[in-house]
């Protein structure tokens, strides 16, 4: 039995039960909430004034503006309706980094009077999707998990049954990570069965070839899904804080590479820089919330943070 | 010494170097084991490693290389500076073509007190005579060649282009060698000339030798840097001015720049803008005992076959110890004498020792005194060379010959001259009659006694002079047939003649009163008259009661316009009368070079007995007889003593008998109405050196013809083997000792010494660190500039260090945060 706490941290929970994710694209539901519909039925708010054309329904004709201008016009209305989301984890085996002792004088430059509080950075995605996925079901949003390496491995549907809850952490605990990161292929497969609008939420670290990540995202933004990116990277991926002769061997890749750390810091700095801001402006141009989270940040703050300015984009509309 | 070590040096301690060397591998090797030393880390965003690994391997790589080597090159230049890494500056300047010549002139002190014997080479007593060998590898002259040699071999490595002359300081105008380019010369020839010099005879004279360095180097126009090394045991005498006489050695020292002593002579050679180098090789010791024997002189000028003489010995003793009691030894040509005990000298005084000894041939005979070999043992021995007559021949001109011998003018003093007696008094006494005189060869008599004699002309007064100016002595003695008119103006002639002192009136003391009693002069004893503190009470009994008196000249020029008749006019024997002319008073005979011997006892201190050098030879009166017509003088013990005496004082030199120091030329005189032309010199090296033909030549400064030898460099007796013209053969000995002021070995002080040389630049230096201390000169270190070369280095690896490994991706950071 997974110890389904484990990801759901309450003081997590306590600081984002409080916020709304919402759909920043008008998506269909199958729920009423909260969450705009595209279908302008028969929904209480009014949208917009639409030419009568032969063949719509007599009962929206706005008779009062026929009145004013002896010319048919007929109401559209919003329809509210629930959120469905799909929430990628990636459980790549690049998501189990760090594997190593992170105990001081490891070698490694740490931030002074800062433990990490997560193993690896699947313990800190695991815990977000699990966070995400309350989130949704709080608010009444389907939600759905899917599981994937270089593949789809593990797929629960959307649902806003909050008993999937746990069947869904059950399957986070289950599922550890393994196999190579291939998100193209995985957004690829999910764009093309994807029916509906809904939100997916990609937590991944994206080590990949960054274009191949550009492509899959782009393929479910023309499907009409919302995407929110949340790119988890570990603060050793980020920082590089390494000063002693290391020879790091490839967690995915049958690599490594015997190096002076401090040699290729800028450099690497440089090409993780590149490539962060590669992702973010792809997704910034394509309309895709993208959100760099750190394994040594406080995953509520940053994951509060971000709903919080969600919230207040969405609400605007 | 090839270029390249000319230009690349060497090392003072190249252990070190290689130390550093292997060292420099040590980055090297801490680099590789430092790579064996990693963590291992599983790593995921490995696409970004292996690219910013591809895009830094070329840089990574050229950062550690650089970093490996200057770590290295700071290991090998830790090494290099501990090694002491030198290069010989003007060695490099010539391996680059620049010239840089210097003209180096090395000057051996050969002084004889460089035969001193070396720090543990001191004779032992009862050792033999170092001097007797050959060897003088235990003398400081030993160190000086060692000395010497180092100089020209390192002249050799550091300059090999340089000019190099190597004198001896006692012929500075011949030098040993003397090349233009030291290399040129094989170094073992080098060795050869060095070794094969020999310290001289000779005193030591410094500031002619650098004299001579000095025109030495006015010939060498092309030379603007000259170092003149002075080989010495610096003698305080040599080098210190006010050290001579026995004054203090350390005399006060130069307070001024311009230089004192020896060195005066190179300073103006400095003075027209040349680079002048002076360095004193110091290879003296301090020697606190040396005993010389200084003089040996005898109390008579004659030496009379079997006829004892004194003589005095004088030692000195040069230490700063006094001396213990020691024999000497003493030689009648080889025959050995019993010895004589030399008492305690206290440092730095002289004791007179009297030896009496008697030649018992006549001939040129030796006398040689010596001691054991002490500190210096050349100046132990001294030898004179003495002319033993085989008798002093007088001649008596008796004034008033009688019969009756004691009537007889000569008789008594002809007894007196030749007593009775086993001992042979040394006096052949020829007596004759005025009228005789004039046959008489007076050349070959040693002295002329005339007693009262009346017959005095022109002729004899100048055979007389010329007899005395050719050395001979003539004694008067008075009586009542003296004319005092006749005898001033023939042979007085105003001072210019021959007898000591102008006459005066004869007088009388009365014999009533028992006459006047003799007394010696003050200065009688000091005037060498033998028994002169004694003379008082030997003459306590002696009177005179007739006599002349005498006075002195005091106005030598009123004589020159004297009229006819007078003293002092030509002579004119139509003018001898009974020379009734009143002359002036007698005065005390204060004449220039005559001297009183003895005088009367009266209220004038009348003058009895003077004397007075005259050309070579001397002059005597007596102011009263020789008998005892006028005085009770034969009567007394004392008057056979008297008379001995007086004759020993007047009567010829023995000939040659001439001493004289190294270094100074001989010269002997020749009558060559006498001798042959020629002679044959033997030197004392004969028979080792055959005898040298020497021909007459002009003596400048008496109008003489002599036979000179100018090569006395080293002593011992020098015999020259005349020819009479008669056929018989002569030989005239010349001895030739050392100077003995060269026995005085105190050293100069450091201090004083270098305060005399002024401004001029002077390095001093000592025998025995002279090879490290000119290696130290010429050679120019560069640990300074080594340990300069690597603080940079280790700046800079430090600093590269830190840049290679900075966190340069902060900046980056900052960027793609912020965008």
């Amino acid at each position: 039995m997974a110890d389904y706490k484990k990801y759901l941290d309450p003081e997590i929970l306590s600081r984002i039960s409080r916020l709304e994710l919402r759909a920043r694209r008008v998506v269909e539901g199958f729920v009423s909430g909260m969450h705009r519909s595209p279908y302008h039925g028969f929904s209480v708010e009014f949208a917009a004034h639409r030419e009568y054309v032969p063949g719509d329904d007599i009962r929206h004709i706005d008779w009062r503006l026929y009145a004013r201008g002896d010319r048919l016009y007929i109401k559209q209305y919003e329809e509210e309706t629930n959120l469905r989301t799909t929430v990628l984890l990636d459980c790549s085996a690049s998501m189990l980094y760090p594997e190593h002792d992170r105990r001081a004088g490891s070698g490694i430059l740490s931030r002074a009077g800062r433990r990490p509080a997560w193993r690896n950075k699947y313990d800190y995605a695991a815990t977000l999707a699990a966070s995400l996925i309350y989130l949704l079901m709080h608010q009444q949003d389907a939600c759905g998990l899917v599981l994937f390496d270089h593949e789809i491995r593990e797929q629960v549907p959307p649902t806003s049954q909050t008993a999937q809850l746990r069947a869904m952490i059950d399957l986070i605990e289950r599922r550890p990570p393994s196999g190579a990161t291939d998100v193209k292929m995985t957004l690829t497969g999910l764009a093309e069965r994807m029916r509906r609008r809904g939100l997916v939420v990609l937590i991944s670290d994206l080590l990949t070839d960054p274009q191949d990540v550009i492509s899959g995202l782009q393929q479910l933004k023309h499907r009409g899904q919302d995407l929110i990116v949340m790119h988890v990277l570990d603060e050793d991926e980020l920082k590089f804080p390494f000063s002693d002769n290391t020879l790091f061997e490839g967690i995915e890749q049958p690599v490594h590479s015997l190096v002076d750390p401090q040699a290729l810091r800028a450099s690497y700095l440089e090409i993780v820089g590149a490539f962060i801001s590669r992702i973010r402006s792809a997704c910034m141009d394509h309309g895709i919330d993208y959100v760099l989270l750190s394994t040594a940040d406080p995953l509520d703050a940053g994951l509060s943070a971000y709903l919080a300015r969600r919230m207040h984009r969405t609400s605007r509309r | 010494m090839d270029s390249a070590n000319l230009i690349l040096g060497a090392m003072i301690t190249p252990a070190m170097a290689y130390a550093g060397l292997a060292a420099a591998a040590l980055p090297v090797l801490i680099h590789l084991f430092n790579r064996r030393r990693f963590r291992r880390i599983r790593w995921a965003a490995t696409d970004f490693l292996l690219e910013a690994e591809r895009r830094n391997r070329r840089r990574t790589r050229l950062e550690e290389m650089i970093l490996i080597a200057l770590r290295c090159l700071a290991m090998a230049l830790l090494g290099a500076a501990l090694a002491r890494w030198y290069v010989q500056p003007r060695s490099l300047v010539a391996a680059l073509g620049a010239s840089a010549r210097t003209d180096h002139i090395i000057v051996l002190d050969d002084s004889y007190s460089m035969s001193a014997l070396r720090e543990g080479h001191d004779v032992a007593a009862g050792s033999a005579d170092p001097d007797a060998s050959d060897d003088t590898t235990n003398r400081i002259f030993h160190e000086a060649r060692s000395a010497a040699r180092q100089i020209v071999d390192h002249i050799r490595q550091v300059a090999p282009e340089d000019a190099v002359t190597v004198i001896l300081a006692s012929r500075p105008d011949r030098p040993v060698r003397s090349v233009t380019s030291v290399g040129q010369v094989p170094e073992q020839t080098w060795a050869d000339d060095i070794n094969a010099l020999q310290p001289s005879s000779r005193a030591g004279n410094m500031p002619a030798a650098l004299e001579a360095v000095r025109k030495l180097l006015d010939t060498r126009e092309s030379t603007v840097r000259a170092a003149v090394y002075v080989i010495s045991d610096f003698q305080a005498i040599d080098w210190i001015p006010a050290s001579s006489g026995g004054a203090d050695v350390n005399a006060s020292a130069n307070a001024g720049n311009v230089p004192t002593g020896p060195a005066t002579a190179l300073a103006g050679w400095m003075q027209r803008d040349r680079s002048l180098q002076l360095v004193l090789v110091d290879v003296g010791r301090t020697i606190t005992s040396n005993l010389s024997v200084v003089a040996v002189r005898p109390d008579q000028p004659q030496a009379v076959a079997g006829v004892v003489g004194r003589y005095h010995v004088t030692v000195t003793n040069y230490g700063t110890e006094a001396s213990s009691p020691r024999e000497m030894r003493i030689f009648m040509g080889d025959t050995a004498l019993p010895p004589v005990t030399v008492p305690m000298i206290a440092p730095n005084a002289s004791v007179d020792v009297p030896v009496e000894l008697a030649f018992g041939q006549p001939g040129s005979q030796r006398l040689t005194v010596q001691f054991e070999p002490d500190a210096l043992p050349v100046d132990n021995v001294r030898s004179r060379a003495v002319a033993v007559e085989r008798a002093l021949r007088l001649l008596i001109v008796n004034g008033e010959a009688s019969p009756d011998p004691y009537q007889d003018e000569a008789f008594l003093l002809n007894v007196a001259l030749r007593p009775e007696g086993p001992e042979f008094s040394g006096n052949e006494v020829v007596v004759i009659n005025e009228d005789e005189f004039e046959v008489a060869d007076l050349a070959d008599y040693h002295a002329v006694l005339l007693l009262n004699v009346n017959r005095v002309t022109h002729e004899m007064a100048g055979r007389l002079e010329q007899y005395a100016a050719a050395g001979g002595g003539v004694a008067f003695f008075l009586g009542d047939q003296v004319d005092a008119a006749v005898y001033n103006r023939l042979l007085y002639r105003g001072g210019a003649g021959v007898l000591p002192i102008r006459l005066g009136d004869q007088l009388s003391a009365g014999t009533d009163q028992g006459g006047l009693q003799i007394i010696p002069d003050d200065e009688a004893e000091a005037r060498g008259l033998r028994f002169g503190s004694a003379a008082a009470l030997l003459l306590r009994d002696a009177r005179v009661w007739q006599h002349f008196s005498t006075t002195a000249d005091t106005d030598m020029g009123a004589q020159a316009s004297a009229p006819a008749g007078s003293e002092g006019a030509p002579i004119n024997d139509d003018a001898m009368t009974n020379g009734a002319t009143t002359l002036p008073q007698s005065t005390p005979a204060d004449r220039p070079s005559a001297t009183v011997l003895l005088r009367l006892d009266d209220a004038d201190r009348t003058p009895l007995l003077i004397e007075r050098p005259f050309g070579r030879g001397h002059v005597l009166l007596f102011a009263s007889s020789a008998d005892k017509e006028w005085n009770n003088l034969p009567d007394q013990p004392v008057y056979v003593v008297l008379m001995l005496e007086l004759i020993q004082r007047v009567a010829r030199s023995s000939e040659a008998a001439q001493d004289q120091l190294v270094g100074e030329p001989i010269r002997l005189d020749v009558d060559p109405a006498a001798y042959s032309p020629s002679a044959m010199l033997r030197l004392p090296t004969y028979p080792d050196t055959p005898a040298v033909r020497l021909e007459v030549r002009p003596n400048g400064e008496n109008g003489q013809v002599m036979l000179e030898w100018a090569n006395a460099d080293r002593p011992g007796l020098y015999q020259f083997d005349l020819r009479r013209l008669d056929g018989e053969e002569v030989t005239r000995q010349v001895a030739v000792n050392l100077d003995p002021r060269e026995g005085d070995l105190r050293r100069a002080d450091r201090s004083a010494l270098l305060a005399t040389m002024g401004n001029l630049p002077v390095s001093y230096v000592t025998g025995d660190t002279l090879a490290e201390q000119a290696r130290a000169e010429a050679r120019q270190e560069l640990w300074p500039l080594l340990l300069g070369v690597l603080v940079f280095v280790l700046t800079l690896e430090q600093g590269l260090a830190w840049w290679f490994g900075a966190d340069r991706s902060w900046q980056r950071a900052l960027r793609w945060t912020a965008s």
